[in-house]
């Protein structure tokens, strides 16, 4: 007879093991999806990823995390919503309290898109386990940074992210100018 | 009892017999639809012509001091891509079970095609139509629980028009179903804000006979005002124990402006519960009308839909009145036909963001609920403070009270919950809870225990894995969501949770 820790330790080992290749290696693409905004209009993915890189973030109205992450990502939304970047809060509510969504957004003045993902087809097509889940998705559609759980000063390191996006954007820009004008 | 435990042989159970009769019907339809529409509309359907693996493991493995036993629970899926098909995996094993059974199988398999306008499934798949009065298929691990469907599942969406077909059976608690259901869903825009919608669904349940759902839907959005209404009946052969009609009625709106969001929904259930009595399977979900709290004792007495007879109101005003500030209050009332109260509920919470230096929160909540022994009335004051020691340093601490009066307040007692947390992001957090009730001094025969206390440490391990480690004791109660409930278990060991995505 095996003892359960046997199996335990394995698979804690296995990814532990795993884990530094999962952190060095790309974090792939992003799969695309198409989701009703709160009017009801169905909105993709894509179409975002053309004016700048996306954060993805997964929330509900019972998540007190969720929402005291989106409450801070709210703040500095506008001024990066200027250069492009997009927050895309995908509301997992499911049909007890999909009805109060839109009320909860309202009242809490976010002015970034919320989709609904009643589904939860999304949330499957990203491996979600648990909520607040944010995902960062460069122009190219790659992922780029991806966190569970909130806490507080956490909104510090997506915004550090979304700048290197930026910056590397701005870089790659310049490297084509430069070559353009060699031309 | 000790658990056993044998290493998983990975046994695949591909039942690809997919009881090719009925179920394929639907795909069959699809099928010819879909390539009658693509050769008109010419979609492409190489979006990405690279493979991809995708896959993440939720492991939750607990020893109990006392009782010496282990519990292991994991679950692995796996999902490959290539361009517009899928391929989902998911491995379960359980040792044992909350239910005391050790099982391990691949319980989750299919693939599927995404194109620009239509979906096809064959295999396992979840699926939910309107607000799930007539059907609602899903996964809540928390609440174990797994009702997906094994068959084939097409989806059309075309110029405002959304079509979905299935057929399959019902996953069991242990096993599947052997009763086949088909279903058909339609919407369509009427206009650029309003949409109308219809279902249809059937299965013939073994030694119960046909059952049938039917029903229609709409939604208004119009400029800050909402609509959404929807009305179904269910239709099944008369039996001592189950009348032959049923029906259910479910009404939202919502009111809003900038800063101020106002919900209202509407219930009426009545001989409106949709289950298969061969292992029970719930296979309708409609919304309960009751807050969901995220907070645990409030969290261990939501209310539970029974669907018999029962109709309500619920309203929610959320408001933003200044910089900083917001406002909560939810007010829900569920009474059977005779008008005799079953469940309500008021809740007020005020949350105050103070200067980026402090989050301050207070609530408070009154619940009388009928459903249980002694009618309980509850009152339960909550504080909830996060204090930030720095950019990336918070300390958070929650006090929940939970005081109970039964049977016209003849008998007393209360429960209390206080937690202590200290996080820095984003590394980690460590969390003291200690739980104490005196419902023993009331309850006859009491053996539990008077106090709990466990410590917890969460830890961000990189971006992909989430290592969660629980010491100490933890008081057994229910975890409720979306008005299904479970009882989880007591602990008194330790718990190690580990969420890794790969």
């Amino acid at each position: 007879m095996r003892h359960p820790l046997s199996k335990f330790t394995l698979i804690l080992l296995t990814t532990c093991l795993l884990a530094p290749y999962a952190q060095a290696g790309k974090k792939g693409k992003a799969p695309n999806f198409t989701a009703p905004d709160l009017e009801g209009e169905k909105v993709e993915l894509k179409s975002f990823l053309e004016d700048g890189p996306v954060l993805i973030s997964f929330w509900a109205t019972h998540c007190k995390p969720c929402i005291k992450e989106l409450n801070k990502l709210q703040k500095r939304y506008p001024e990066y919503k200027k250069k492009g970047f997009e927050i895309l809060a995908i509301d997992v509510d499911g049909p007890r309290s999909v009805g109060r969504v839109k009320s909860r957004v309202k009242g809490l003045k976010w002015k970034f898109p919320v989709l609904f993902d009643v589904n939860k087809d999304i949330y499957r097509k990203y491996h979600v386990l648990g909520i607040p889940h944010t995902v960062l998705i460069d122009r190219n559609g790659n992922i780029r940074y991806t966190h569970t759980t909130y806490r507080s000063g956490d909104e510090k390191t997506i915004w550090k992210k979304v700048d290197q996006l930026f910056a590397e954007q701005e870089e790659v820009s310049e490297e084509k100018e430069g070559k353009g004008s060699e031309k | 009892m000790k658990s056993r435990f044998s290493f998983p042989g990975v046994a695949l159970h591909f039942n690809l017999s997919l009881r090719l009769s009925l179920q394929l019907l639907p795909a069959a339809v699809f099928l010819i639809l879909c390539f009658d529409f693509s050769s008109a509309r010419g979609f492409d359907l190489s979006e990405s012509d690279s493979w991809s693996v995708s896959a993440s493991n939720q492991l939750e493995f607990s020893s109990h001091r006392k009782t010496h036993q282990d519990i292991f629970h994991n679950w692995t899926d796996v999902d490959l891509a290539y361009g517009i098909y899928s391929a989902n995996l998911r491995y379960e094993a359980h040792q044992p079970d909350d239910w005391g059974v050790s099982w391990e199988k691949l319980s989750f398999r299919n693939v599927q095609l995404s194109a620009e306008f239509l979906e096809l499934t064959a295999g396992n798949y979840y699926v939910i139509f309107g607000r799930g009065l007539i059907l609602r298929s899903y996964e809540n691990r928390d609440l174990r629980h797994d009702n997906n469907l094994d068959g084939v599942k097409g989806t059309i969406e075309f110029e405002g028009f959304d079509l979905t077909l299935l057929g399959g059976t019902a996953t069991g608690k242990y096993e599947r179903l052997n009763d086949p259901l088909h279903a058909a869903d339609g919407k369509v825009a009427v206009t650029d804000w309003m949409t109308a919608g219809g279902t249809y669904l059937r299965t013939h349940i073994t030694d119960f006979g046909l059952v049938r759902l039917l029903g229609g839907n709409a939604s208004l959005n119009l400029p800050h005002v909402d609509f959404y209404a929807e009305y179904a009946e269910k239709h099944n052969p008369p039996l001592a124990y189950a009348p032959d009609e049923g029906h259910g009625t479910y009404l939202s709106a919502n009111v809003y402006t900038a800063g101020l969001g106002l919900a209202l929904e509407y219930k009426d259930y009545d001989d409106f519960n949709f289950f298969n009595p061969n292992q029970n399977v719930s296979l309708n979900n409609p919304p309960p009308l009751a807050k969901e709290h995220a907070y645990t004792l409030l969290n261990r007495h939501a209310y539970e839909p029974a669907l018999i007879d029962e109709r309500g109101i619920q309203a929610e005003l959320t408001s933003s009145p200044l910089e900083g500030l917001s406002v909560l209050a939810n007010y829900s009332y569920t009474a059977d036909s005779d008008d005799e109260l079953i469940f309500s509920e008021t809740y007020g919470e005020l949350e105050y963001d103070y200067r980026d230096r402090a989050l301050l929160k207070g609530g408070f909540s009154r619940q009388e609920n009928k459903q249980e022994q002694g009618d309980p009335v509850r009152l339960a004051p909550l504080l909830d403070i996060e204090y930030y020691l720095s950019e990336s340093n918070s300390i958070n601490f929650i006090l929940e009270h939970l005081y109970t009066e039964k049977y016209d307040a003849k008998l007393t007692y209360y429960d209390q919950i206080l937690s202590l947390s200290l996080s820095q992001s984003p590394t980690g957090s460590i969390t003291l809870t200690h739980e104490r009730t005196t419902q023993w001094k009331v309850s006859e025969n009491w053996e539990g225990r008077r106090d709990w206390l466990i410590a917890t440490l969460d830890l961000s391990l990189g971006e992909n894995h989430n290592l969660s480690l629980s010491v100490g004791s933890r008081r057994k109660g229910k975890v409720c969501a979306g008005g299904v409930c479970v009882e989880k278990p007591a602990l008194d060991g330790f718990e190690i949770k580990l969420l890794s995505r790969f």
